[in-house]
Order: structure tokens, then sequence, then C-alpha cells
């Protein structure tokens, strides 16, 4: 089955929202919802990773404990474009996996993406190992 | 019980009076000023709960990540742990909360120092609370386990069944493991 992805974004179309489908394209597929339609849409179908985007989003931390609350097996991760350590904790504390920097170079984003998908079993490690090859060689 | 908590620091001033205040709430602290002492108290003691300073080595060097370094260390995972700072990072707080690869964060919570006294006892109190959750909860399902095999003895018995004798040994093979488990952690 392929891996589902999420995208909690109030932003009509994320200038980085491209990039990241770029960086999940391999790994499965990308829906975005606004934080309004976000609830229904976790209850309507399963999703192996939700992102939030924390610049369209007022107080994630909150989100993320509604979600969670909802659906406790849910897996959230959190992207910002200058993550603070406070909000960082914030999120944490909250339950997310992770909370990421939302990364303007693709290739950087494309790592934090592959990193964050091993580190919760949804990618196997080696497949990081092949890219490094891929990487090396080109 | 009284909980026992190790709280590593290299500032002697600030590692007393904190060790004093927790000690009025009713906790039993073991003060360590480095890593050394830490890895020492943490094989020897049974500790409930770690309280580590993230630079333990020197204090002005940005790259010293020695608490951390203990909390991430394969052989203290079980430990519950909190990290203590002086100098909150974004990638600090990452590091510290972040779910690795088996499921558990290096530690439960990070504090900055300046938050005081009362935010440490309310992170001590709820990172307490999570790991006595946690260990019930292993607990019920070893009792689960145990039930279970007991079931599937008395119904190989009252059938004479060898197949709810292999149940009852597998499920008591199983209870030993999460017992067993729940003792190393």
């Amino acid at each position: 089955m392929k891996t589902s992805f999420l995208l909690i974004s109030d932003q009509d179309e994320p200038a980085w929202a491209e990039a990241l489908k770029e960086a999940l394209d391999r790994f499965g597929h990308l829906n975005i919802v606004r934080e309004g339609q976000a609830e229904a849409e976790i209850l309507r179908a399963r999703h192996d990773l939700i992102i939030i985007d924390a610049a369209a989003i007022n107080q994630p931390a909150r989100l993320v404990s509604r979600l969670l609350a909802l659906k406790p097996e849910l897996r959230i991760a959190v992207a910002a474009a200058a993550p603070e350590w406070q909000e960082t904790r914030n999120v944490l504390r909250a339950g997310a996996v992770d909370y990421f920097r939302r990364s303007p170079n693709k290739e950087e984003l494309h790592f934090t993406i592959r990193d964050i998908l091993v580190s919760l079993s949804l990618i196997a490690p080696w497949s990081q190992l092949i890219d490094a090859d891929i990487g090396e060689l080109s | 019980m009284k909980a026992t908590i190790l709280f590593a620091d290299n500032n002697p001033d600030f590692l007393a009076t904190r060790k004093e205040f927790l000690e009025r709430k009713g906790y039993h602290v073991i003060p360590v000023l480095n890593t050394e002492a830490a890895r020492s108290e943490l094989a020897e003691r049974n500790v409930n709960l770690a309280i580590l300073d993230i630079r333990l080595v020197d204090d002005e060097d940005e790259k010293d990540v020695s608490g951390l370094a203990l909390a991430k260390a394969a052989a203290y995972r079980k430990i519950p742990k909190i990290i203590l700072t002086g100098f909150p990072t974004y990638d600090a707080v990452r590091d510290t909360l972040k779910q690795e690869p088996d499921g558990l964060p290096p530690a439960l919570d990070f504090l900055e120092k300046k938050e005081g006294h009362e935010a440490m006892l309310i992170a001590v109190e709820r990172a307490l609370e999570a790991s006595r959750r946690q260990w019930q909860s292993h607990l019920s399902f070893g009792l689960l386990l145990l039930l279970g095999a007991l079931l599937a003895g008395v119904v190989a018995i009252i059938h004479s069944d060898p197949r709810w004798l292999i149940g009852t040994v597998i499920l008591g093979v199983l209870f030993g493991i999460s017992m067993w488990r729940l003792a190393v952690s």
C-alpha cells in the first residue's frame, strides 16, 4: 500500500508545497487541506504522516493536541521556516514526532523528510544509503 | 516512597540550590558534577529520574553536549530524563524531545535554567507520572499474559489437550519476558 501524507496549511498554494511534493513523491502521495478541514480529513482517511505548516497555522501545538485527541495513533510533524526553541518545545510536548526546519533548499528538505520517514520506519534505512551513493557518484 | 533523582550539573552552587529545593519537596536527590560521576551513579543506583545539564564539561563551549550525549546513551534509554540548559536553542530542543527510531525521545522534557524552581518541579512531577503510567501499562500487559497462561493451563488439564499446553508454555514464556523487561527498566 502506498504511503499517504497530509499537509495542513492555510495558504492557498504554499510556496514550498511543490518542493515537499517532490521530496515525498517517491515515497507516497501528498494531499493538502486547510486547518478547518483537517479533522474531517483525518477521520475520513488513513494518513501515515501529517505535516503541519506552522507558518500558516495559529498555535500549531494546539492543533497537534486536537488531532491526537481525535486519533492518538497519528504521527504528526510540524514544519517552520525559522523555528524558535519555545515553540519547538510546545509542539514536541504536545506529542508531535518532529519539528523541522522548512528549508527553501529542495535538497535539504528532501534529506530532512527522508530522515523523518526513516525514524518513523515508513521507509527503510538503506534507501538513505542508496541515495548517498548516487550523490557521491554524481 | 520517595523518588530518587540524579541531578547532574557542573555548577556546584546551582546544583546545591536545586538539590535543596527538590529535597524540601520530598525527593531524594543524588547530586553529581560531571559525566563520569553521573555514569557511575546511574550504573550503581536505582534512579527514578535523571536531570541533566547539557554542558557538563564547559559552560562556555557551544559544542559541549555531554549531558545530551548521556541522555542518548543506550545504557540509560529506559531511565526518564529531563534536560536542563542555560543556553536553549531550537537544535537542542529538537535533539532532546524528537522521537528516536525506537519510539522514545532521549528525554521527556527540556527546561531552561532561567525558568526557575517551580517550572522544574512541574516537569519533575510530569515526568515521574508519565514513567509511572508506562510502568503500570507494562505490568497490566504482563498480568494479562499470566492470566492467559493460567486459563490455557486449566483448559489443557480439563480437555487433556496438548495444544492448550503449548499455548500455556508460549504465554508463560511471554509473561516471563515481559516481567524481565519490566525489572530491567
